[in-house]
């Protein structure tokens, strides 16, 4: 038995182990962002594809689409797919990922993400459609899940005086993985292009090895802080705010209190908002200033909100730190109810500056949004199962992805469909989107500490 | 191998810093130490660092744009 053991101690999967990365005495812990920060501007790249979307319709036909080709419509299928498997693998992922530890969930995230464009490839080269919905769809949605909930819990450990900031600065990656992930992806597919190609499997190959690469980078550079393990200087404050507990919520638990619920409602109406007026930007902002924006300064302007919701990830959260999670969380609602409500006036002025600043606005706390509520969960079921309860709360991610963009376009077609101008037909939809964050804000207002009875007592039930 | 480069590097910046040491120049000796002892640090965020300038580099071209044709 014992050369079996040794066999097992000494094969490749032990070196993912959770005791194989506690850090030693001295560790500089600001190793932790770029290794979370490897992971997430890989996945980001989701965010991206859909510059694959034309190439992928003219596979066969190569210069425009063929009868054979693929329709935009069941392209379009891949990202949805994609999103909903993160929902699905963040939600049931958690709980092993706790037990597992980061970077063993970091390398699956990796296998996974990058197994995706491997499969999406051949998909490429045989004409399938279904390899694409299993490749990129489904195993790399596993994959974006895992890694999307990997570091959080990980950060918050090694950052307790300032776990806003540090899970901040990892989502502001996922934000930025669209930055990078959109213009390699182009670069790639004019360089693999030819006659007889438009270079997109290459260029799914090419981009597999690189962020697997890039990712087992991040896997390899985590570690997880000794039990009891605090900064140096650092004392927990002897008087917690209000909403701050030192006390543990275990993640099944979690789920059977309100404010898992307030949460998740808080989540899914600010994503849903911000989401939905996302995908329409570009449309949005040349029919409402129809002659004055083309599609060039349009495709400009989807580049700035990009920026805007990755630079809002870090700002808004590293507020958050001083401010306050819920104070922040209001001043996403109240602000974000007067800028869309205000969007509607831009256009009755054509001021498209106005209209440019209240737009990064909105999504810098969009993205802001995403990245403070770790630390809400954290400052809420405190820290023991914090990636797990984060991984479940992003199912309302999944909800939203599919509530926003059908919100905007269906109303926007409907005021079309009864004759409303097409430079007016959003005002309704921003009045919506007002409205739902004024639920959002509700939600939060109705946060209040857990009750003790729910709280973790080691050794004892949950 | 890896392991091997990184004690390499280490040693060349020791080495360096010897040099500086052997000619009295306390700032540079200082400074090396600094970058032996945050080696890692240095060159993890510069792997991070280098596709996020370039994507940031390519978005404000993009953006650019929008206010060179539009405004």
């Amino acid at each position: 038995m014992a050369p079996i053991k040794n066999m097992k101690r000494n094969s490749f999967f032990h070196i993912l182990d959770k005791e194989r990365i506690i850090a030693k005495p001295g560790f500089n812990r600001w190793l932790i962002p770029p290794a979370a920060l490897c992971i997430h501007l890989a996945i980001g790249q989701v965010y991206a594809f859909s510059v694959f979307n034309l190439p992928l319709t003219r596979i066969i036909g190569i210069h425009a689409s063929a009868h054979e080709d693929w329709k935009l419509t069941s392209v379009g299928w891949i990202f949805s797919i994609a999103i909903v498997f993160l929902g699905i693998s963040a939600a049931f992922g958690g709980r092993w990922l706790e037990d597992a530890g980061p970077r063993k969930a970091m390398f699956f995230s990796a296998v996974c993400f990058s197994g995706g464009f491997f499969i999406s490839a051949i998909g490429v080269w045989v004409h399938s459609i279904i390899l694409l919905y299993l490749g990129y769809g489904v195993i790399g949605g596993i994959g974006l899940g895992l890694g999307y909930i990997s570091p959080v819990s990980t950060l918050i450990k090694w950052f307790p005086d300032r776990p806003g900031m540090a899970t901040g600065m990892a989502i502001m990656g996922f934000g930025g993985g669209a930055m990078v992930g959109s213009p390699l992806a182009v670069l790639l597919m004019k360089y693999f292009s030819s006659e007889t190609s438009t270079g997109v499997e290459m260029t799914f190959l090419a981009m597999g090895a690189m962020y697997f690469c890039f990712m087992l980078a991040g896997a390899f550079n985590v570690r997880i802080p000794p039990e009891g393990w605090m900064p140096a200087g650092y004392t927990p404050p002897s008087k917690q705010k209000k909403l701050v507990t030192d006390k543990d919520v275990h993640a099944d638990q979690a789920i059977k209190t309100p404010q898992f619920y307030l949460l998740w409602g808080g989540l899914c109406f600010n994503v849903t908002a911000g989401i939905g007026v996302l995908g329409q930007a570009s449309v949005m902002c040349q029919e409402m200033f129809h002659g004055n924006i083309t599609p060039l300064a349009a495709s400009g302007f989807v580049g700035l909100l990009s920026a805007a919701n990755m630079l809002g990830r870090f700002f808004w959260s590293s507020a958050s730190d001083y401010l306050g999670r819920k104070a922040i969380y209001s001043i996403y609602f109240i602000l974000g109810i007067l800028l869309y409500s205000f969007i509607s006036f831009t256009g009755w002025i054509y001021s498209v500056v106005l209209f440019v600043v209240s737009y990064t606005i909105i999504m810098s706390m969009y993205g802001g949004g995403f990245a403070t509520i770790p630390a809400y969960l954290k400052d809420i079921f405190g820290v023991m199962h914090v990636g797990a309860i984060h991984g479940r709360l992003l199912t309302a991610w999944s909800v939203a992805g599919i509530l926003g963009p059908v919100l905007v376009n269906y109303i926007r077609q409907y005021q079309i469909d009864h004759g409303v101008p097409k430079a007016s037909a959003y005002t309704i939809t921003m009045f919506i989107m007002a409205g739902l964050l004024l639920c959002g804000l509700v939600c939060n207002l109705c946060i209040k500490p857990v009750h003790k009875k729910h709280h973790y007592m080691p050794g004892g039930k949950k | 191998m890896f392991y091997k480069c990184w004690i390499d590097i280490k040693n060349i910046l020791s080495l360096l810093a010897s040099f500086f040491a052997l000619h009295r120049q306390e700032k540079h000796v200082r400074q090396i130490f600094f970058i032996k002892d945050n080696v890692k640090l240095i060159l993890l965020w510069g792997f991070v660092g280098i596709p996020i300038v370039w994507g940031f580099l390519q978005t404000f071209q993009k953006v650019l744009g929008l206010f060179e044709h539009e405004m």
